[in-house]
Order: C-alpha cells, then sequence, then structure tokens
C-alpha cells in the first residue's frame, strides 16, 4: 500500500481516502469547530499527501500519522485564510445546513454547543500542547505516532502532554470553584461533569463516534 | 496488543496521562461526514490529484492552490445553494458562461474611471524598498463580524490591528501578529518525522510548502507579476479557479487581497487596478468609509447577497481599506450590515518577522 501509494498508484490514494479521511474529519473537525473548513483540511492534507508521496518511505507503518501531520500543518498555516474566514462565518447557515426533523436539529446545536466549549477549553493550551493533545487524545495516536505526525521525539510529546494536563487541571479547578458560586447557572460555556470535573459536559451519547482508536504502527 | 502481559511501568504511565487528558477535556462529539459529502469529498480528492498528474505531470501544485482558495471562499455546495436563490447586482454575468472572455468585459464607466485613477496614483507611488532576504509589513485595522453557533445575526467587535510581515522570497515563513494572541507563523515547513519500523531511528523529512501564488503571495512572487492588465487578469483568473460560485467574484476577492495586504510595485499595482476594471459587474459608491473612519470613494462589487468594496482616497487616489457589507437581509443580519472592515495603515520594510519598522 505504501509503495503503491508512492509510486502514484492510484487506486492507492482510493484507498488511503476510505481509510484515513473519517479519522481526518474527525481530527479536523474538532479543531476547527466547522464542518466546511474540516471537508477543506481533509481534501487539502490528501492533495498535499499525493503531492509530496515521493518522501513516502518505502517501508513504515500505516500512512495515517503522516496524513494527520500534514492536515496539522494545513491548519496551522491556515490562520493567514482565517481572516476570510472569521468573515464566512457570518454565513454559517447559508451552508448546506437542510430543514431536517426538529430532534436532530436540536442534537446537532447541543453538539455545536460542546464542539464550541471544548474547542474554547483548548485555547487555553499553547499552540504545541493543544497539537499533541488533539493527536493523541482526540485523534488517538500514540505517542510514537504523534511525535512521527508532529516531527517531536517522544519524550517531547509526553513532557507537552503533561504540560497540558497541569494546565488543563487548572482550568477544571477555576471551573469548579466558579460553579460553586454560580449554582445552576445555564448555558456557561464550560461546565462541570461529575467525578473529576471535565472541563466539558460529558452527554451520554458522545461515545457515539469519540476518539478513532488507532495504534500506529 | 499482543505482549501486553509485559507492559513496561512507561507505557502504563503514559496510557494513564492519556486517560487523565481523556477526562479533562474529552473528545466533542462531532456530526459524522454524511455519506453525500464523502462521495463528493472522495470525487473530488481522486479527480483533482489524478487529473493534475497526467495533464502537468511537472508542476503539479494547482491542486493544493485550489484548495486553499477553496477554504478562502464559500464551499462549491454552499455557493451553489446560495446562488439559486439570490439575484446579485444586474451587471452579473451568470458565472462560467463561455465565450464570455471576448466580448464586453468591462465594470461600469465610473467604477473604470476610479479604478484608472488609483492606477495612474499608484504608477507615481514610491517602490516598495524590502530587499531579498527581508520582510514586507503591512500594519492594518480590521474587524470582522461574528455570531454565535446559536445563530443570530452577525456582530461587528470593534476594529483591532493586525501586523503581517511577509517574506520577501520563498523558503521561510510569514508572521501574522494580533492582539491578545500568540504570534503565528504563516506557511511554515512541517517537518516530519518517517518513522521505518518500531524501534527505528526517526529520519526527518519536511513537507514541502507550497509554491508562491496568487493566494499564497511572496514578495517576489508579486513583484513579478505581470503588468499587462489583460495576462495579469488571467493569471487571477487561473489562480483562483477553485472555489464556488461566482468567478469574477474571486477574482476581484483575490486582487482585493493582494492589493491589502503585499506592496506590490507601482507599475503592478496599477495593473492590478486596470485588470479589476476589467472584471464585468463592478460598480462604484460614491461613500465608504474605511476601518479607520476614513471616508472615500468605492468600487465594489455583488454577489450572492454580499457586497465587497474597496475604498480609495478622495484625492489622493490611495488604497484605503476594504469592507463587506450584506446586500439582502438573511439570518445572518439585515440587508446593509458590514460583515467585515479594514484599514491598511503601513506598509513598509523589515528585516526581520516581528520587526516593527519605525515611523
Amino acid at each position: 500500500m505504501r509503495d503503491r501509494f508512492r509510486a502514484g498508484d492510484p487506486s492507492a490514494l482510493g484507498e488511503a481516502y476510505d481509510e484515513h479521511a473519517r479519522v481526518l474529519y474527525h481530527y479536523a473537525y474538532r479543531v476547527c469547530g466547522d464542518r466546511t473548513a474540516a471537508e477543506d483540511v481533509v481534501s487539502a492534507a490528501f492533495l498535499e499527501a499525493w503531492r509530496c508521496r515521493g518522501r513516502v518511505h518505502a517501508d513504515g507503518g500505516s500512512l495515517r500519522p503522516w496524513l494527520l501531520g500534514i492536515a496539522t500543518n494545513i491548519m496551522r498555516g491556515a490562520a493567514r485564510e482565517a481572516r476570510r474566514r472569521d468573515a464566512a462565518l457570518a454565513r454559517l447557515p447559508e451552508r448546506g445546513v437542510l430543514p431536517d426533523f426538529a430532534d436532530d436539529v436540536l442534537a446537532r446545536m447541543a453538539d455545536g454547543e460542546q464542539v464550541r466549549a471544548a474547542r474554547a477549553a483548548l485555547g487555553r493550551l499553547r499552540r504545541r500542547e493543544r497539537e499533541v493533545f488533539t493527536l493523541v487524545v482526540w485523534a488517538g495516536l500514540d505517542y510514537a505516532a504523534a511525535g512521527e505526525a508532529l516531527g517531536v521525539p517522544v519524550g517531547t510529546v509526553r513532557s507537552r502532554l503533561s504540560r497540558a494536563r497541569e494546565r488543563l487541571r487548572k482550568l477544571a479547578e477555576a471551573e469548579l470553584r466558579a460553579a460553586g458560586a454560580v449554582r445552576g447557572r445555564r448555558g456557561a460555556l464550560v461546565r462541570k461533569a461529575g467525578g473529576r470535573g471535565a472541563l466539558v459536559r460529558k452527554a451520554g451519547r458522545r461515545r457515539r463516534d469519540g476518539p478513532d482508536g488507532f495504534r500506529g504502527s | 496488543m499482543t505482549a501486553s502481559i509485559s507492559r513496561p511501568p512507561q507505557a502504563d504511565a503514559d496510557e494513564l496521562l492519556r486517560s487523565e487528558l481523556a477526562e479533562l477535556l474529552p473528545a466533542p462529539p462531532v456530526p459524522e461526514l454524511t455519506e453525500d459529502r464523502d462521495r463528493h469529498l472522495r470525487y473530488a480528492v481522486l479527480r483533482t490529484a489524478l487529473e493534475d498528474a497526467e495533464e502537468r505531470p511537472v508542476r503539479v501544485t494547482r491542486p493544493r492552490q485550489g484548495v486553499r482558495i477553496g477554504w478562502i471562499a464559500a464551499p462549491v455546495i454552499a455557493c451553489a445553494v446560495v446562488a439559486g436563490v439570490v439575484v446579485a447586482a444586474p451587471q452579473e454575468t451568470p458565472s462560467g458562461s463561455p465565450g464570455r472572455a471576448a466580448v464586453g468585459r468591462s465594470a461600469s464607466p465610473d467604477a473604470v474611471r476610479v479604478l484608472s485613477g488609483a492606477a495612474l496614483a499608484a504608477a507615481a507611488a514610491p517602490a516598495p524598498d524590502a530587499g531579498a532576504g527581508g520582510y514586507v509589513y503591512v500594519r492594518s485595522l480590521v474587524a470582522y463580524a461574528g455570531r454565535g453557533a446559536d445563530g443570530g445575526p452577525g456582530v461587528l467587535p470593534p476594529a483591532h490591528r493586525r501586523e503581517v510581515w511577509l517574506p520577501v522570497d520563498g523558503g521561510r515563513p510569514g508572521m501574522l501578529r494580533e492582539p491578545g494572541v500568540a504570534d503565528t507563523w504563516l506557511g511554515a515547513e512541517l517537518p516530519v518525522y518517517e518513522i521505518d519500523h518500531r524501534g527505528a531511528a526517526p529520519r526527518k523529512t519536511t513537507v514541502a510548502t507550497a509554491p508562491p501564488s496568487v493566494t499564497n503571495p511572496t514578495h517576489a512572487y508579486v513583484a513579478a507579476l505581470p503588468t499587462d492588465p489583460d495576462v495579469l487578469l488571467r493569471l487571477v483568473e487561473d489562480g483562483t479557479r477553485a472555489g464556488g460560485g461566482d468567478a469574477d467574484q474571486r477574482a476581484f476577492t483575490a486582487i482585493g487581497t493582494l492589493l491589502a495586504e503585499t506592496w506590490a510595485p507601482p507599475k503592478v499595482t496599477a495593473a492590478l487596478y486596470e485588470a479589476a476594471a476589467r472584471i464585468p459587474g463592478v460598480t462604484v459608491l460614491p461613500s465608504a468609509t474605511d476601518a479607520a473612519g476614513r471616508e472615500g470613494v468605492a468600487v465594489a462589487r455583488t454577489a450572492h447577497g454580499e457586497q465587497t468594496q474597496w475604498i480609495f482616497d478622495r484625492t489622493t487616489s490611495a488604497f484605503l481599506g476594504e469592507r463587506t457589507v450584506l446586500t439582502e437581509t438573511t439570518s445572518a443580519g439585515r440587508a446593509g450590515t458590514v460583515l467585515g472592515v479594514s484599514a491598511v495603515l503601513v506598509k513598509a520594510a523589515a528585516a526581520a518577522p516581528g520587526e516593527v519598522p519605525e515611523g
């Protein structure tokens, strides 16, 4: 598969798409918080991968870490374009949201709220921590694969993740205090859940399409 | 996972850290890629990638550019939907109608006059003095309307400062600085470590950055743009072919971005204005105000219920800034709602990214 991709076999591109597109899409959606942007990232990542296919080494494991790394880079480089995208946000409802069953729409709104809250919390992390965090925790890469995706040693993945943990813990504690002060506040951006103070309320249906489990090889 | 009986303690610690993080900030649920969108996306990826390989065996840069534009402009589907409903400016020609290029290509006579004036003024303006290895620095004030994901009309926040360092030549990243946000590298190369097999030493490679293009320019690229307006317009149209909706609007918007956030030599700037004057549907607004409160005359183009305006100083014909306004009432707001506004304040040479030129 790797060899065929590298050699420019079109069927290998199709197979790579079938195997990895959804994972890339979920990853990009969680990071961008927007369907259209996520689709753009997915297609840009595959096209970039195809363009650079000569750089894929002949032997190795799954293409997934490499693809996720490319997607990360695209989202990082997208800051310039974000200027336009910010303007485009005002157009969101036109983006193909077709009339639907009411409860489905409600469910979607709840989802949107959770994505927003999660992204707000994510925004409190430094970019390097954030990238490692989303690759390992949200996209399900193991440490070695995340290191491969980002071009950093495994030890760096570890240290960034523990910095992320410190920061998120502090954030969660602050949230708990705030929630204690204003009890029963509705519509809070970040909610506490039971147990250890997760930053985002965990809905029962969260696991529906939760982290895309993957262990790089 | 087969050898999990004797897992080293490190692996356990790693797993513990991961699960703790997952508990602190679990992956938010996101909607599935619908079958329809999936099919569409798969087809678009394969077609673009493979078409490109056939037509241009050497220069395989188009898909990346195309996608970058897709990111900027509204996506194909969205525009197709909107275009079915919206009747835009009366001058609007159906996008992509064949054979249109040769006949009757032009903005309104008033717009041609304003743009010609701007071209004349630009041709006499000082040339950029950014040298090889340096950066072009552009400072502007910008504001873009945002709206909550729960809907409601767009609200324009107060304008904030935006600073960009654009590398003169490729191979080095640019930089974006906005208050309250960490500096962002633009177009940095991503190092990628290839791991050949478990336990192998990682090999460092990089993912090449896209070559400069109309929508991803370096200063050297802008400086070398053709000065023949027809040739330039064709180049802009080629560079913005991907993306949805109205091709003329895409060209107009791309030129606007070049005017706002690059520093082209006088002759190129003049050619950009003259190229814009050849875009059908461009009209004049007697008065518009930029993000810094400077009032001037504007040329504008409307598509899909939105009008993009370029504001010029009345006496000097200098480019002041841009503005985007809703021309129809939608859920994003009433007609007349300002979606975005900018004002170009400084263009200067800088020695290094992050370094603010004096004066």
